[in-house]
């Protein structure tokens, strides 16, 4: 279990904004694939450095297992090369002048307190190597590999000696797009197939939703929401995540009336119309709300249709602004007077440009969300 | 916590502090041990001096006599401009022509351009004395260039005077420009090509892309290059003394070595003359970091394995060929073939047919049948071999605690960089001083001159160490801390392999300096401590004049060999540990 | 730590200088005890500025020859280098020179009490105002500075012949001499000058000479003499007469000129107080005294101090040429010297 609370590290003069982490708090039960995820600046590598042991952190305790790896008012930190965690760089850092045999079999020889013999660690290289597909790689130069093959190399060298903890930072952010999906799926594989608890730090999206277990999403160094890949998709917990996660429908408003987390409740925006959505969290009356709407769960229609659908239904007005052809379906931006949406219709609805039309989604779809 | 009215930044940093001593041991004892041996090879010779400056030579008593003597004394204003005057021409010149020849070799396709790796390599390994020497001879009034002139003009004066700030700003200039050529064509070797390709697609010429883009790209480095280059030249000892001494053009330099020679040696008023010069190059000094620490951040930037592809001259490139042959004639065609004909001569003859039948191989034979030539070469290679491997070795350390901001870093950056305001002749002066106060018999051994070696290409050393490790991307060591290694095993397994480049070259870089080095030596060789450019100077001093330029060629070959031979082995060495994903 | 050791060094050396001072009032050794004292020394550290491939190394290989198991390593260069090593390594304790020789050297030795006061047998046939009573110094060989010019930049019709023809206009900026501020250097030439016209007329004649232009290279008469070879000057103006004598007898163009005064200077050898090899130092200066070595003086075409032994080369002596010596006695030199450079600081720097 890795059981990270109140980690603190703030760079430059301490203030409410300054760059850096502000307490963060988590915890992993064993073989989690957690995902840091977040813009570039929001933190994630500075996590990552703090678990491994390459920052001190302010503030905070870190334990892996019952092993306390720092705790600030104990006042205990346990050396970087003392903690075992097996880590992957964002450069990958395989040392140009070893081999990548030598490379992958560095941590069994430097580690404290153990000597395994030569032939020893020649299986664990052996079966690291076999695992990350690189068979046969060991007496080659790093240089001479491609960026994917060290990318191997890197991750066969952090699980060479079986850590409790697998750190990767962005590592899959210097692959070509072919690469990265290739990639991504091994790195399911060996991770479920090893059992490691991960870390995963990443800035896209799609990445954490496919790889993780549990997401922590970061702005600005401050935690926005913990979840599973489906909770932080369907539920984001505020305005920043729903974007994050793919949104492109932000609509301000103010809450009319108080409404408990999982409840239904109407949200007047800036324009004047109402609609009722669906509340993640409790929002108390008046305060301003943010409300999130998938472009595809928005219909499109001319005003006349009448609304086929049961259930709670928002209707708003509007004028189709522009029209992208995708195929079947199309993009389509529409203007409600103050806003504008973003849509999907179907290509052969027959409505062009300029055309007045309505926009109608169920309520369950209309998140209505802090800001 | 009980200190409640500081601000939350300050208790952050307070915390932090008091959490250091958890380190490991290495993290303990390396800045310590680097430190202390910074300290005790840098502070005693400022102590020294100081000391001696504010002493009076017969009594011994306190007295600031020698700094009012010097700021009374008008020569000393003219010294300080002669000195600022010189060092700024020739850092001119030798930036200029280093400039340029690095740009053509390292960025056309110009034919030849081979021939200047060559020459600056036989030219660092040649002493400056026997460059001066012949470029005195070469540049004198019975040299060929004022021969021609009063052939041609019939008037039986000089086109030009060698002994003035002009000829000793020439010599000067050419002296040095073989050193900015190689640290300038290192630069523009790691610049990035790409930019000068994309003012290319961009429309801009040959000449523009080479100003608005090369020549941007590379002035941090050329600007620090160049106040590096300046306060050596205010520090330089050999062509003030020779060529200056002669033009009664005084230096600085010149006034400290003038009065170490005067009977009895005045070392109050050199001491004092010296604390002055390390004051004014210290303020040079503090310029030079500012400058050179935004050279190595751009350095770093552009430290990409980009390959440069050079420019392509066209119907010009033999302009460039020009400029390379120049430059051979000029930094070593004409020293050697001055030094040769002197060599041949049973005196001192102007180039003439009618001095041909002279022409004599004695002069060799006397150099080569000199029993003591073997141990002068040995004491000379061992001194600056062992001067280079301790400074390289110190420098790694040092220099990546500096770069990897570890416990002490500011300290030791500091303490490393100060002797670069210690001229040579000032060096001299402050470990004999030191030597003769020591109760262990430092006087008069080649300790003692290599530790002057060392503790004034420190700096030097550093540079290299510094640069090499700034080039090691942080991850490659935090990968191997996350790997299970402690600090000592990632210096010693990932910082030291990857900074063997850097090291090497430092290295060759220093001993050449110690072997050629003069000014230092020239106060500090004893009877058994002979080396070579000592050798040299004395016998040139005392009156072997031709002799000297046949013992200046012998070495100048030895080195040369040496070099090569070096060159040919490292480059295998090296191009199996390069490190080409840096 | 330090003060203790240094106070046992000097205890140390003490024990080492008494015996060795009692011992000095009583009969010289002779020369095989000698000897055998200098094979157990081994070698000797022989500080000289005299020029190598002329003087010192005939003088080392006889000396080596007669004397196997006694070798001699030389120190050589300018003279001033050389006593700023002398003094350095006397006042850290270590003094590696034995015995040094030159024209300006006792004073100094002497402010710095490191002459070892030594009368060799051979001083004997010295005459008086070249040996020291006490037997501080005692001169190895005399020479005299003279101007000397190049003959194929000098037509003979103009050679100057007096101090004054140094003075045309034609001279500026064409002559040159030594840096080293000895007898044998500028100071010797300024004392001479006040000698000869007296102190007014004398800084009068002086002053017009530095605005000659006199070039002052770093070196010494020997290397201002090779500049007046390769013609980089017409003329040199402190240079050794023998030195022109043994470049013209290897045919370059030079001559030296009999311009009255000349300046009279001598090698004056001493035997340093402290130095590790006393014995071999004082078969050194024995032998250099020695009608022999005296003889090796003479070959290498220097003038020997001994009168018995002839120059090589007898017009390069006063009494044969007929040229007038300013030779002051060595007390008036030490007195004169600071004055004379001060001038020459004043006029010619
Ligand atoms: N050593 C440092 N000194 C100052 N600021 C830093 C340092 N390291 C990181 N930061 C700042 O902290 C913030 C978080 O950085 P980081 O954790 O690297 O972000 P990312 O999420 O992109 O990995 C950034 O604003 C960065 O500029
Ligand atoms: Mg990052």
């Amino acid at each position: 279990m890795l059981l990270v609370s109140d980690l603190t590290r703030l760079f430059g003069a301490s203030s409410a904004n300054s760059a850096g982490l502000h307490p963060l708090s988590f915890s992993l039960k064993d073989g989690t694939f957690f995902t840091l995820l977040g813009p570039s600046g929001c933190g994630k590598t500075t996590t990552l450095r703090c678990i491994a042991g390459l920052e001190r952190p302010d503030r905070g305790s870190i334990r892996l297992g019952d092993t306390v790896l720092f705790d600030d008012a104990d006042g205990i930190e346990v050396p970087l090369n003392q903690r075992g965690i097996g880590m992957v760089f964002q450069s990958y850092a395989i040392w140009p002048h070893m081999s990548v045999f030598n490379n992958v079999a560095f941590p069994l020889r430097v580690t404290r307190g153990t000597k395994p013999s030569a032939s020893e660690i020649e299986a664990l290289v052996e079966d690291a190597l076999r695992r990350v597909d690189l068979s046969g790689f060991g007496p080659r130069s790093p240089t001479q590999l491609s960026g994917g093959q060290q990318q191997r190399v890197a991750l066969a060298r952090a699980i060479v000696r079986k850590p409790r903890l697998l750190l990767l930072d962005e590592p899959l952010s210097n692959l070509d797009a072919r690469l990265r999906d290739e990639m991504r799926a091994e790195l399911k594989r060996l991770q479920r197939e090893l059992g490691i608890t991960t870390v995963y730090v990443t800035h896209d999206q799609s990445e954490a939703l496919e790889l993780s277990d549990l997401i922590a999403v970061l702005d600005k160094g401050k935690l926005r929401q913990l979840g599973s890949p489906r909770e932080i998709f369907f539920d984001p917990a505020d305005s920043f995540v729903a974007n994050f996660m793919g949104s492109p429908n932000l609509l301000a408003g103010r809450t009319l009336a108080d409404v408990a987390a999982g409840g239904m409740g109407q949200v007047e925006l800036a324009n004047g119309h109402t609609l009722v959505c669906r509340f993640p969290r409790t929002l108390a009356a008046g305060s301003s709300t943010t409300v999130s709407l998938r472009p595809e769960a928005i219909r499109v229609t001319t005003p006349e249709q009448p609304p086929t659908s049961d259930g709670e239904i928002n209707r708003l007005d509007g004028r189709l602004i522009s029209l992208d052809f995708q195929g079947y379906g199309s993009r389509c931006l529409v203007d409600i007077g103050g806003h504008s949406l973003q849509a999907n219709i179907d290509s052969r609805a027959g409505i062009g440009a300029n055309a007045a039309v309505a926009l109608t989604f169920p309520a369950t779809e209309a998140l209505a969300l802090s800001q | 916590m009980t200190n409640s009215s500081l601000p939350a930044s300050e208790q952050l940093q307070r915390r932090t502090f008091w959490r250091r001593p958890q380190g490991s041991l290495f993290t303990w004892l390396a800045p310590a041990s680097v430190g202390l041996v910074l300290a005790l090879l840098v502070l005693p010779p400022i102590a020294v001096l100081i000391k001696t400056s504010l002493t009076q030579e017969q009594t011994g008593a306190y007295t600031i006599a020698h700094f009012r003597d010097l700021f009374a004394d008008p020569q000393f204003y003219t010294a300080t401009w002669n000195s600022l005057l010189f060092s700024g021409l020739s850092t001119a010149l030798s930036i200029l022509f280093g400039t340029t020849v690095a740009w053509v070799v390292v960025r056309t396709n110009a034919p030849w351009r081979g021939l200047a790796y060559v020459t600056a390599a036989v030219s660092l390994g040649t002493p400056y004395i026997l460059h001066v020497m012949a470029w005195l001879f070469f540049l004198g009034r019975s040299g060929p260039v004022n021969e021609l002139y009063r052939a041609f003009t019939d008037t039986g004066g000089n086109l030009f005077d060698v002994f003035s700030m002009s000829g000793m700003v020439l010599i000067q200039g050419m002296l040095w420009s073989p050193l900015v050529f190689l640290l300038l064509a290192a630069t523009f070797e790691r610049s990035n090509a790409e930019w000068e390709e994309a003012a290319r697609m961009c429309g801009a010429s040959i000449a523009r892309t080479m100003w608005s883009i090369s020549f941007r790209q590379a002035w941090p480095a050329i600007t620090g290059m160049a106040l590096f280059v300046f306060i050596r030249n205010l520090e330089s000892f050999d062509v003030p003394v020779l060529v200056g001494g002669p033009g009664r053009v005084y230096l600085l330099t010149t006034d400290i070595y003038l009065s170490t020679t005067e009977m009895p040696p005045k070392m109050g008023r050199a001491s004092a003359f010296s604390v002055i010069l390390i004051a004014v190059l210290s303020a040079a000094l503090l310029c030079y970091n500012r400058y050179s620490a935004n050279a190595d951040r751009y350095a770093s930037v552009t430290g990409k394995g980009y390959r440069p592809r050079p420019f392509d001259l066209g119907r010009h490139k033999w302009l460039g060929t020009a400029v390379v042959v120049l430059n051979f004639l000029f930094v070593l065609g004409l020293p050697l073939i001055v030094s040769l004909w002197l060599s041949l001569m049973p005196f001192a003859r102007p180039f003439a047919m009618a001095a041909l039948p002279f022409a004599t191989l004695e002069n060799f034979q006397q150099v080569l049948s000199d029993r003591h030539l073997i141990g002068l070469g040995i004491n000379t290679l061992v001194v600056a071999a062992e001067a280079a491997t301790l400074a390289m070795l110190i420098a790694a350390v040092a220099g990546w605690l500096v770069v990897r901001h570890q416990a002490g870093a500011r300290l030791i950056e500091v303490l490393s960089s100060i002797p670069i305001v210690f001229p040579g002749i000032v060096v001299g002066v402050a470990l004999i001083l030191i030597a003769l106060n020591l109760p262990i018999p430092l006087y008069g051994s080649l300790t003692l001159i290599m530790l002057a070696f060392l503790i004034r290409f420190l700096p030097y050393a550093m540079r290299y160490a510094h640069t090499g490790v700034l080039q090691i991307h942080r991850e490659l060591e935090e990968a191997a801390g996350a790997a299970g290694a402690g600090q000592f095993t990632v210096f010693r397994k990932i910082v030291v392999p990857l900074l063997v480049p850097a090291l090497v070259s430092g290295w060759v870089f220093i001993f050449l300096l110690g072997a050629n080095e003069l000014s230092m030596s020239i106060l500090l060789a004893g009877a058994n401590s002979q080396v070579m450019p000592v050798a040299i100077y004395d016998r040139w001093s005392s009156g072997q004049n031709v002799e000297v330029f046949a013992l200046g060629l012998v070495w100048t070959a030895f080195m040369s060999v040496l070099m090569l031979v070096l060159y040919l082995t490292g480059r295998r060495f090296l191009a199996a540990l390069r490190p080409a994903n840096l | 730590m330090l003060a203790a050791s240094s106070l046992m060094r000097r205890l140390g050396l003490a024990a080492v200088l008494l015996p060795l001072a009692g011992s000095l009032p009583a009969a010289a050794q002779s020369e095989k005890e000698l000897y055998e004292a200098a094979k157990k020394e081994g070698s000797i550290n022989w500080y000289t500025g005299f020029v190598q491939n002329q003087l010192v190394r005939p003088v080392v290989a006889n000396f080596e020859a007669k004397y196997p198991g006694v070798r001699i390593n030389v120190t050589g260069g300018r003279d001033i280098d050389i006593m700023i090593k002398i003094l350095a390594e006397a006042k850290a304790g270590g003094l590696q020179a034995d015995l040094v020789e030159g024209p300006s050297v006792v004073k100094p030795l002497r402010e710095a009490g490191l002459i070892q006061p030594y009368v060799p047998e051979a001083a004997a046939k010295l005459a008086p105002n070249h040996k020291d009573a006490k037997g501080d110094w005692n001169a190895v060989l005399v020479h005299y500075l003279v101007p000397a010019v190049n003959t194929e930049l000098v037509k003979p019709a103009d050679e100057p012949k007096s101090l004054e023809d140094l003075l045309d206009p034609k001279w500026k900026g064409k002559m040159a001499w030594t840096g080293e501020m000895t007898i044998a250097g500028p100071p010797g030439f300024i004392g001479s000058v006040l000698n000869a016209y007296g102190e007014e007329k004398g800084m009068a004649y002086l002053e017009k000479l530095g605005a000659q232009k006199v070039a002052t290279i770093p070196s010494n008469p020997r290397v201002v003499l090779d500049q007046v070879i390769a013609g980089q000057y017409a003329i040199g103006l402190v240079t050794y007469n023998h030195h022109s004598a043994i470049s013209i007898a290897k045919g370059a163009p030079v001559k030296w000129l009999p311009v009255n005064p000349a300046i009279g200077a001598m090698a004056r050898e001493v035997l340093l107080k402290g130095g590790p090899h006393p014995n071999g130092a004082k078969l050194l200066i024995n032998y250099l005294l020695s009608p022999e070595g005296q003889k090796v003086i003479q070959e290498a075409g220097y003038i020997p101090s001994n009168p018995a032994v002839a120059a090589k080369d007898p017009s390069l002596k006063p009494e044969v040429t007929g040229f007038k010596v300013f030779s002051p006695p060595p007390a008036d030199e030490d007195r004169d010297i600071d004055k004379w450079i001060a001038i020459y600081k004043k006029l010619f720097q």
